[in-house]
């Protein structure tokens, strides 16, 4: 019980210290009260589930084209969130091409490929030029959508880039969760679960996980 | 590492390994700008753990690292992290072996790796450090680096002073007396599944804290893994160990 003895004696500065985390970790209970109400409004009040109908959504892309999810239904549909600072996300455009291999493999098969920025104006990889630019210079062949209020973003529980869903033909969420099984920001993994995912919604096969735990960067929401 | 990098890392030690069977307590110690942050070994929601690898002298065995008592933090859209402000050192317990022989005068190597994040973006740092492991007695800031790390490990609670009990599929949590308390869960595993509503469950006024779980991620081999923070009378009054048994199988809630 050394340790114990410790921390029972450790003096003001820490007592301090401990009442502010207090606060700080009922802060984002009170926010998120807050957020309930104003959530209501929008008729969304928990964020889109596997199984359910996905949210919709109605976005610009980098070229100020529209593009709504009603139009793409009957095609399975692959959303992936997007911040091209995070060093995740360079890892699967970078360091490996996964997103847009992954792409190239299903682009026959009636799948459609969009990226999300969800970025908040000001924040690093935020915006209309910056996306531009990754779109360029990573040669994405997909369109990166921008969600600067974070709405489209909220509205799936997007938490980090990169956070992938899938959309089966009949605009239910067949997938939510990470690309692939390593968490890290350099190492290729060994299960791409998107491509699995993907292999059995087109043969209109349970997914096995339809549900995998999101790696990376925050989606950095501006509130 | 530039001097004005966001996180700076330099290794500490507390008494040298002089001899076979002497052990020693190593720091590997963040100093974070105000700002920033680093994550806990569950980085939460998004981010990353700090990776530390070692190379080490012939004969020297390293312990696991013990991970100091993190912070919750709701970043905006409700993404739950448990992270690293101001300064932060990971604990590594380095023991030498019975073929240990100082007169080597081995030294450590650790590759460093971490991502740091302020509310705007994330970035990945790294450092290789080295630290001789033969020489002299510890600085007063490796005393206190070390010190204050240590004050911030999870111990195991004594007799009494937390209950754990099941109700159907919620893990009930109690400890007397307590103004509110603070569950941070290890990372999810098979056994150690997350609880979905953690982000509104996890930090609780009052005595006691349930963590709701789905019945079907439960089952004989589960063991709900985390580290729970005290506070009573308005102060930090402890931070425990807590390894839940999996729920009696005669519930009806488990398959």
């Amino acid at each position: 019980m050394n340790n114990a003895k410790k921390l029972f004696g450790i003096g003001a500065a820490v007592a301090a210290a401990a009442a502010m985390l207090t606060a700080s970790a009922f802060a984002g209970e009170k926010d998120k009260d807050a957020k309930k109400d104003t959530m209501k409004d929008t008729g969304t009040t928990t964020a889109a589930k596997v199984g359910a109908p996905a949210p919709a959504f109605t976005l610009k892309d980098t070229d100020g084209k529209t593009i709504n999810l009603a139009d793409l239904k009957g095609k399975v549909v692959v959303l992936e969130w997007f911040n091209p600072e995070c060093p995740f996300v360079k890892k699967h455009h970078e360091k490996f091409n996964t997103m847009v291999d992954t792409y190239n493999a299903f682009k026959d098969k009636g799948v459609v490929w969009v990226a999300i920025n969800s970025g908040a104006a000001g924040q690093e990889g935020a915006g209309l030029e910056k996306s531009k630019k990754a779109a360029a210079d990573w040669k994405l062949p997909y369109p990166v959508l921008l969600d600067e209020s974070g709405a489209t973003g909220k509205a799936y529980g997007a938490k980090t880039t990169p956070h992938m869903y899938i959309i089966n033909t009949d605009g239910v969420l067949a997938y939510a969760g990470a690309i692939d099984n390593d968490r890290s920001a350099d190492k290729a993994g060994t299960v791409n679960y998107v491509k699995q995912a993907l292999t059995q919604v087109l043969a209109k096969e349970t997914v096995t996980e339809a549900e995998t735990k999101p790696y990376g960067c925050s989606v950095k929401y501006g509130n | 590492m530039a001097a004005d990098a966001p996180v700076r890392a330099t290794l500490v030690l507390d008494r040298p390994l002089s001899a076979p069977g002497d052990t020693a307590t190593l720091g590997v110690s963040f100093d974070i700008e105000p700002g920033w942050n680093l994550y806990w070994v569950n980085p939460g929601e998004s981010g990353a753990p700090p990776k530390v690898s070692f190379t080490l002298p012939p004969g020297v065995i390293a312990g696991e690292i013990q991970w100091p008592r993190p912070e919750r933090k709701v970043l905006p859209g409700d993404i739950l992290d448990y992270i690293y402000t101001r300064r932060v050192t990971l604990i590594v317990p380095l023991k030498a072996g019975p073929n240990y022989d100082a007169a080597l005068r081995g030294a450590l190597e650790a590759d460093l790796w971490w991502l740091m994040c302020d509310k705007e973006k994330c970035v990945p740092g790294e450092a290789k450090a080295t630290l001789g492991l033969t020489s002299a007695s510890p600085s007063p800031d490796a005393a206190e680096r070390l010190g204050e790390a240590s004050a911030r490990l999870p111990v195991v609670a004594a007799p009494g002073v937390l209950s754990l009990s099941w109700e159907g599929s919620t893990l009930v949590i109690r400890s007397a007396g307590a103004e509110s308390m603070t569950f941070f869960p290890k990372p999810e595993t098979e056994d150690n599944p997350t609880p979905p509503k953690i982000l509104t469950e996890g930090a609780a006024r009052g005595d006691t804290l349930r963590l709701s779980f789905p019945a079907p991620k439960l089952g004989p081999s589960t063991r709900i893994v985390g580290n729970l923070e005290v506070h009573g009378a308005s102060k930090l009054t402890g931070y425990f160990d807590v390894a839940a048994p999996p729920p009696p199988m005669s519930s009806s809630a488990v398959r």
